[in-house]
């Protein structure tokens, strides 16, 4: 009885915390809006701002999708490959990007390639305010993933295989080679890492909403703008929207995730593994791999440079005046309240998310072994906690503006209105990590324990936390990351100066007027978040477990 | 060592994790000690920089209320936030609801009434679109389209005689709006085309077939007025810039934004409001007591406040806008008065007549740019 | 001394174990010997209380533990793929089934099991012998009633299989410990254990 109460407890927080106040939102929204869905949905096709932001959504996500394995698999094949000085380095240097808060990247790219840039000025590219830029920045974000994602599999691929084929008429020629044997290899590993590019494509806010500039809207951008959604008799039109999007997001975007799951399960089982870590061939003779691995690296550091740069400039002139203004307690533009609203946000995420997430892991690890109802539990509790992936940032926000105001008013003040955002985006993401390392964990190593006498309080502090330690510390840096640079829902939510995080302070100072010092605040706001981020991420990279590189 | 690294963490994360209650919150202990506090006074409200930390401070001081900011994005989710929560509010001061949304919340019954002695003499413009005692005017401001004399040289490009010039060829691409759905000033001028339209010559067409071919002739939306000032519009300070584009040479504004520019720029600037009759709208912001607030005194205070000295001589350069008491008006320095522009007849409708037809022109515009 | 009672565990509708029976005495090491498959494994996860039971019985000493948690029966295993902690040095592995964790009986266990010295040596630095050693010790230092092994010699080559096998007899013997090895191999069953009970030959009722 008391284990039922147990594996109950995960269960009941997550459809506490993500799945009722998103129903509630839902039901709230097609009360607000005054027509049927259907025609909710017809007439998207005839406003500003939705009409086309389907298919614009779309298409924006797709050719990013494909940008991204461009560059990302040629990439992964020369890390994978080849053993390069600094690998590791290297690895981080490129793998960054996908860590570092949208808000900063929007800053870095608005400085790399924007009016005045040293981009524009040089070539004479005007590239702000096209789909061009932010299929440039969703490609800077997302070739991370496919090196996350693809460098293993062709590194640690036993390499008799390829010897062997060598040796065998299909296998005699290197395009046979590829197609025979390292297609089959890192196929559904790219799908993977596609199907991610995808997703994150989709659902992108801050990058369309600067970046795009005026009249490209996906839809998250137009959900997003609605100021009455949800509000009965003023909202109609907002609601309807909302609805119509929200529902649609959520179709694409379970479906997106569905493949995902597909494509990880199926790819896990059959690749025969080199028993030692890497089988990758010495550099020699590579030079256009060289070449253009180094264009690679400077490619994935460049917005990082320039945000930092721009931090030390204010209209064009070297100043480190917004570094001091962000730092002096009495200026208007001080970031201490804001970096300070940003950590504790982070930090209680984490303190939470993290028990939550193991809780959830390991209920889902037990049961999905056992018989019966007690498996298909475990289905649906995985399914439940992941559920916050198929919503978009904003739809998140509007699940809780909407579904928590809907029960009491005053909710909408509390101080942990917006933590709770950053928990229920943040928990996938943190599950993600410590349920394949919780599945791959023996479990004899739990049963020796208990046979040598341990209670499971003990088993729980000395064999099982320290065992999955680098997971832990992945998963918590992860979820204090994603927390970090949230932006969607806190910006829907923001109601108090008390819950200004270092993301939206960004896009405030971004819409603030006759103030040239906005701008570079935005900047030192963005160096902050940046060297935060990289400090975590650097971190992680030490703590991840032999054979866990293929996760986030 | 290990434990001492856990315990300073935990003694780290405890810290952050105790909510700080604003850094507004304990600027009523500094002076007077002896008096007592009167309570929170919440007020809802956006941007407005009238409202700056100081001016809250000394408030705090001399009333004894503990004021708690309620900040949201702008005009429209104050009034959307009011909405949300009418049954049970948020706040007992609610500030930025201007005339065009105005009647909504009276609709609603937002308000609760306040003692209107505690009002100066306003500038006729403040009391233009209401009397009543439910809000109270603090500024206003005329919106209309502002363009750039260094484009409109009079020989190549002339001086636009009617909106419908900005629908031809030397206009394709420069000319920038807000979405009136998103921001104010946006929603101020599709009220302006609305009247001028309906009250031109040509009866066969309203102001969607302009909103149509201004759609067609490559018209900039933006979100909000920042980014289509700052960012598109050639004629402004935005070209001192980071990010400035200029690539839009009129730009929806306020018909005092030139002034604003000559007054930083040492009574220089190229930029100029285009006063056409019936084109540009006359903007009121209010303030006024929420309904079914508990701090009711404190409310009216906090009314009193935003009409006094200290807030209307400052608010043309908190707030750019004209203030409402009539003992104050634009400052001549720099030529701020002087270059801002008055038309003859603004647009003329009434917050009733808004209120009924709102929803159906932001349709009608939505499906006009869709 | 240990009974095990009319037991049967299944797993999907399916019977691994039916209505088994039992007994070992005080002292006695006894070989289970089968075919793999047919249930060693399951029977000593079920004397651990690693796995339940749909009937049955298994008292330890006289008592009934059917109910209690492994933690709670006094049982030890040593696993077939040693569960040795890679977060603990042999040291903290030996010290982990331990009331009173003691550094003086944990050189001395080392010395009765071969590895003198070896306390601050890393898991992953073992080899498959020393393995096996470190695994048999900690699980000795626990002082269980019954101790349960799992094929812990499986994955040695003959040779060593054989030594060890010896070793351990002499091990168990010496510390007069109730023990049941499962294994399927006739010659290490011959070795270790003072009886041999062939899995498939239990049959329900035996007694």
């Amino acid at each position: 009885m008391r284990k039922v109460v147990f594996h109950t407890i995960p269960a009941v927080l997550v459809i506490l915390l993500v799945i009722a106040p998103f129903i509630i939102a839902l039901i709230r929204l097609s009360e607000a809006s005054e027509v049927g869905i259907f025609e909710a949905f017809s007439n998207l096709d005839n406003r500003y701002q939705t009409s086309g932001a389907i298919g614009f959504t779309l298409k924006l996500s797709a050719i990013s999708t494909l940008a991204t394995v461009a560059f990302g698999l040629p990439l992964a094949w020369w890390m994978g490959r080849y053993h390069w000085p600094g690998h590791r380095l290297i690895r981080a240097l490129l793998t960054t990007p996908f860590v570092v808060p949208s808000m900063v990247a929007t800053i870095g790219f608005i400085s790399l390639l924007g009016p005045q840039s040293w981009l524009s000025e040089t070539f004479n590219l005007q590239l702000w305010h096209t789909m061009t830029a932010i299929v440039i920045a969703h490609t800077w974000y997302n070739v991370a993933l496919v090196v996350r994602l693809v460098e293993p599999a062709i590194a640690r691929l036993d390499p008799s295989l390829e010897e062997s084929a060598r040796l065998l008429p299909q296998g005699n020629k290197a395009w046979k080679r590829a197609w025979r044997l390292w297609w089959p290899v890192i196929r559904l590993n790219l799908a993977a890492a596609a199907t991610l590019t995808f997703v994150f494509s989709f659902t992108s806010f801050a990058l369309v909403r600067h970046l795009g500039g005026p009249g490209m809207y996906n839809m998250e951008r137009a959900m997003a703008e609605r100021p009455f959604t949800g509000i009965i008799g003023v909202g109609a039109v907002d609601s309807e929207i909302v609805l119509a999007f929200g529902i649609i997001q959520l179709v694409i975007l379970a479906s997106a995730l569905w493949l995902l799951t597909e494509f990880q399960r199926r790819g896990k089982t059959w690749l025969p593994l080199a028993t030692e870590k890497s089988t990758r061939l010495p550099l020699v003779n590579a030079q256009i791999p060289k070449l253009l691995m180094s264009l690679a690296i400077l490619a994935a550091i460049a917005p990082l440079y320039f945000t930092i740069i721009g931090s030390f400039s204010i209209a064009g002139n070297f100043s480190t005046q917004a570094w001091y203004n962000a730092f002096s307690t009495n200026s208007e533009f001080t970031l201490l309240q804001p970096l300070l609203n940003t950590l504790r946000f982070a930090t209680l995420t984490v303190l939470i998310a993290i028990p939550l997430a193991w809780l959830s892991a390991n209920s889902v690890a037990t049961l999905e072994k056992q018989e019966g109802w007690s498996s298909r539990y475990a289905r649906v509790l995985d399914v439940m906690v992941m559920a916050p992936f198929a919503l978009s940032a904003v739809m998140v926000g509007y699940g809780i503006l909407i579904g928590l105001s809907h029960i009491s008013n005053s909710l909408l003040l509390v101080w942990w209105l917006p933590l709770l955002a950053h928990l229920i985006i943040a928990l996938p993401f943190a599950m993600r990590v410590i349920l394949p390392a919780m599945r791959s964990l023996d479990p004899s190593y739990l049963e020796a324990a208990r046979t040598l006498g341990a209670s499971p309080f003990t088993v729980l502090f000395k064999v099982h936390l320290p065992l999955l330690r680098g997971p832990l510390i992945v998963a918590a840096i992860l979820a204090f990351a994603v927390s970090l640079g949230e932006f969607g829902a806190t910006w829907l939510l923001w109601n108090t100066p008390d819950w200004t995080t270092l993301p939206v302070l960004i896009d405030r100072a971004y819409s603030r007027p006759y103030d040239p010092l906005a701008r570079s605040i935005a900047h030192v706001a963005a160096s902050l978040l940046l060297i935060t981020t990289l400090t975590l991420f650097i971190t992680a990279e030490r703590f991840r477990m032999a054979g866990q590189e293929g996760e986030f | 060592m290990k434990i001492k690294l856990i315990m300073n963490l935990l003694t780290i994360s405890i810290l952050l994790s105790t909510p700080l209650t604003g850094c507004l919150g304990p600027a009523d202990n500094e002076g007077n000690d002896s008096s007592e506090s009167l309570g929170k006074l919440r007020i809802l409200t956006y941007d407005v920089f009238a409202i700056s930390d100081e001016m809250i401070a000394e408030f705090e001081n001399r009333t004894n209320y503990d004021v708690e900011l309620i900040k949201v994005d702008d005009a429209g989710s104050v009034l959307a936030r009011a909405l949300q929560t009418k049954d049970d509010p948020i706040a007992d001061v609610i500030i930025g609801i201007d005339n065009s949304f105005l009647q909504i919340a009276l609709d609603y019954d937002l308000f609760a009434p306040y003692d209107t002695s505690v009002i100066p003499n306003l500038h006729p413009e403040a009391s233009s679109s209401y009397t009543g005692n439910l809000v109270a005017p603090y500024d206003w401001g005329r919106v209309c389209i502002n363009y750039d004399t260094t484009y409109v040289d009079g020989e190549n490009v002339t001086v636009p005689e009617s909106l419908w010039d900005f629908t031809s060829e030397n206009w394709t691409g420069k000319v920038v709006v807000q979405n009136p759905r998103t921001s104010s000033p946006g929603r101020s001028f599709l009220l302006a085309t609305v009247d001028y339209f309906a009250n031109d010559a040509d009866d066969s067409t309203d102001f969607s077939d302009w909103w149509s071919a201004m759609n067609n002739n490559g018209v900039i939306v933006t979100d909000g007025w920042t980014e289509a000032y700052e960012t598109h519009y050639s004629g402004g300070y935005g070209q001192w810039y980071d990010g400035f584009i200029g690539d839009a040479n009129a730009v929806v504004s306020y018909c005092h934004s030139p002034g604003v520019e000559a007054y930083f720029g040492d009574n220089w600037t190229t930029s100029v409001a285009l006063t056409l009759d019936r084109s540009s709208f006359l903007q009121v912001e209010y303030v006024g007591i929420a309904k079914g607030t508990s701090q009711s005194a404190g409310a009216q205070e906090f009314i009193a406040e935003m009409l006094n000295h200290g807030v209307q001589s400052s608010i043309s350069l908190t707030n750019y806008m004209y203030p409402a008491a009539a003992n104050y008006t634009l400052p001549s320095e720099n030529g701020y008065l002087y270059h801002t522009g008055v038309p003859n007849q603004d647009s003329s409708l009434t917050p009733a007549e808004i209120g009924a037809g709102i929803d159906e022109w932001l349709n009608q515009w939505d499906s006009a740019m869709a | 001394m240990l009974k095990v009672k009319n037991s049967t565990v299944s797993f999907g509708g399916k019977k691994i174990l039916d209505a088994m029976n039992l007994n070992v005495s005080d002292g006695e090491v006894v070989a289970l010997l089968g075919p793999s498959g047919c249930g060693k494994t399951t029977l000593l996860r079920f004397i651990a209380g690693l796995e339940k039971g749909s009937a049955g019985e298994v008292h330890i000493d006289g008592k009934d533990v059917t109910n209690l948690p492994p933690e709670k029966r006094g049982v030890g295993m040593v696993f077939q793929n040693l569960a040795l902690f890679p977060h603990l040095d042999v040291a903290g592995n030996l010290s982990f089934g331990m009331s009173q964790p003691n550094s003086e009986k944990i050189s001395e266990m080392l010395e009765t099991v071969g590895l003198k010295d070896f306390e601050k040596r890393r898991i992953d630095r073992l080899s498959g012998g020393e393995g096996q050693r470190v695994a048999l010790a900690r699980s000795l230092l626990a002082e269980p009633t019954v101790l349960l092994l799992d094929e812990p010699l499986a994955s040695l080559d003959e040779d060593l299989k054989t030594a060890l096998a010896e070793d351990v007899r002499k091990i168990l013997k010496e510390g007069g410990i109730t023990a049941i090895h499962v294994t399927h191999d006739r010659q290490v069953a011959a070795i270790i254990s003072d009886r041999i009970v062939e899995m498939d030959a239990i049959q329900p009722g035996e007694d």
